[in-house]
């Protein structure tokens, strides 16, 4: 049964009467609110169909994109060496090492081209210097130098070009074998400490010598790029006479000579080992000595 | 004036291994070869000039590579050495302890080179821990230095200089 008793209907009535009034109060006071909510109804279907057609979308997003790409790709054309230097040679390395053959090959052609122009370029001086030389057939030294050839044996070209390329006395000491001390030292350039340089020397000779435990055996030559120590050992000291290119047979004869000269010319000092003399004193008669040799070759 | 007489000499340090030859050798030189050189072929060569009393003293300083047992220093690198300075870590006791035989050795080696005993390290002890080693010691060490602070160390190669010219004069 659904009837109601008269209070609950006259309560009902009350109620329907007050939903209609609160109703009218609400539109009054939320007016401005449903506006509100309808223009963001009508923005979303605008939104909507825009989204449904990619022209639409396109013509509206354009402009900003296009904004935006233009600034990133400036950055990144200033900053590319910092943002991606580190990966870029990381990846070169990798490649070269990858085709290290292919980059040979490529390569080679252009090296052999510059070896082969600088071997041309230094051969010609070498010519223009025996020209200069044989322009002048009577000079003092060319005679000197045929008579020595035609006694020698050596043919004159042959002499010619070993005096071109001939190598050169940078420096000697002379030095105490027991101690390592240098007796005198000479120089074309000053050397800041020859008597550490000394030490050393000895030290590697002494090192070398008895590394090996050959008896009767000192070491002869040191080689270091374009240099060479050459050693002539004595009863108490040796000379260590360093030279600038590749001494051949006939210049080490012609040290040796020297080393020779200088121990019958100071036998004392020799005997001695020099403690009588002053380093000073065996520099300056080192320096006549070998001086000699790259003044006035033989 | 006094004329000053030059006299070239040829020291060693000696001692075990890390008690500070090298860096001693570095506090009182400017070394111009690399120490490489120590762990190749187990020398260092370098040079100072030291003044004392009417003596340029030139001094070539082999720094050779630490050996706690001097027979197996190579020989040919005491040769015409004409004073040594022996080294002891004192933070350490088996540098000095076998210290006796070790000199023994050493001046049975160079019977005429005069030498000085150092303590290195001294900026690790406290002064009451010096004074026990230096109370403790089978030898006497006659100067402690540090090479990390420089203490003392110009100090160590003076009193070595005035032992290599006494020995000269006399």
């Amino acid at each position: 049964m659904d009837e109601k008793n008269p209070l609950q209907k006259k309560s009902i009535k009350a109620n329907r009467s007050e939903e209609g009034f609160f109703g009218e109060v609400k539109k009054f006071f939320l007016k401005e609110e449903h506006k509100v909510q309808d223009d963001l109804y009508e923005r979303l279907n605008e939104i909507e169909s825009l989204l449904a057609s990619s022209d639409k979308l396109d013509k509206k997003l354009k402009p900003h994109f296009d904004k935006h790409l233009e600034e990133h790709v400036t950055y990144l054309q200033e900053n590319y060496p910092d943002l991606f230097g580190k990966y870029m040679a990381t990846a070169i390395k990798k490649g070269i090492k990858d085709s290290q053959e292919e980059i040979i090959d490529a390569l080679y052609p252009i090296i052999g081209k510059l070896i082969s122009k600088f071997l041309r370029m230094e051969l010609e001086k070498l010519s223009q210097m025996i020209d200069q030389r044989l322009q002048d057939p009577f000079s003092f030294d060319n005679l000197k130098l045929r008579v020595k050839a035609l006694f020698s044996g050596v043919s004159y070209e042959e002499m010619l070009i070993t005096r071109m390329g001939r190598p050169q006395v940078e420096e000697v000491f002379l030095i105490n074998k027991e101690n390592g001390l240098p007796l005198g030292h000479f120089s074309i350039d000053s050397v800041t400490q020859p008597q550490a340089v000394a030490g050393m020397l000895t030290g590697i000779k002494d090192f070398v010598e008895h590394a090996f435990e050959k008896e009767d055996t000192e070491l002869e030559t040191l080689s270091y790029d374009k240099y060479e120590i050459i050693l002539f050992n004595f009863e108490t000291f040796y000379f260590a006479t360093v030279v600038e290119g590749k001494p051949h047979a006939i210049f080490r004869k012609e040290l040796y000579d020297t080393a020779m000269n200088f121990c019958e010319k100071h036998p004392i000092w020799v005997k001695e080992a020099i403690t009588g003399a002053s380093q000073a004193q065996v520099g300056e008669a080192l320096k006549d000595h070998f001086h000699e040799i790259n003044q006035h070759p033989k | 004036m006094k004329s000053t007489n030059i006299l070239n000499k040829k020291i060693a340090l000696l001692g075990s291994h890390a008690v500070g030859k090298t860096s001693l050798i570095s506090r009182f030189v400017e070394g111009i070869f690399p120490e490489k050189y120590l762990s190749t072929i187990g020398l260092k060569v370098d040079t100072k000039t030291l003044q004392v009393d009417d003596y340029q003293l030139d001094l070539v300083i082999w720094d050779i590579a630490g050996q706690d047992n001097p027979a197996r220093i190579p020989h040919y690198y005491l040769n015409g050495c004409s004073g040594y300075i022996y080294v002891v870590d004192l933070s350490r006791p088996s540098t000095y302890e076998d210290i006796v035989s070790r000199l023994t050795l050493l001046k049975g080696m160079l019977p005429q080179a005069p030498f000085v005993v150092v303590g290195n390290k001294m900026d690790l002890l406290s002064s009451q821990e010096l004074e026990e080693i230096q109370t403790n010691c089978p030898v006497e060490i006659e100067i402690t230095t540090s090479a990390k602070t420089g203490d003392r160390v110009e100090e160590l190669f003076s009193m070595l200089g005035k032992k290599l010219i006494h020995t000269h004069e006399h």
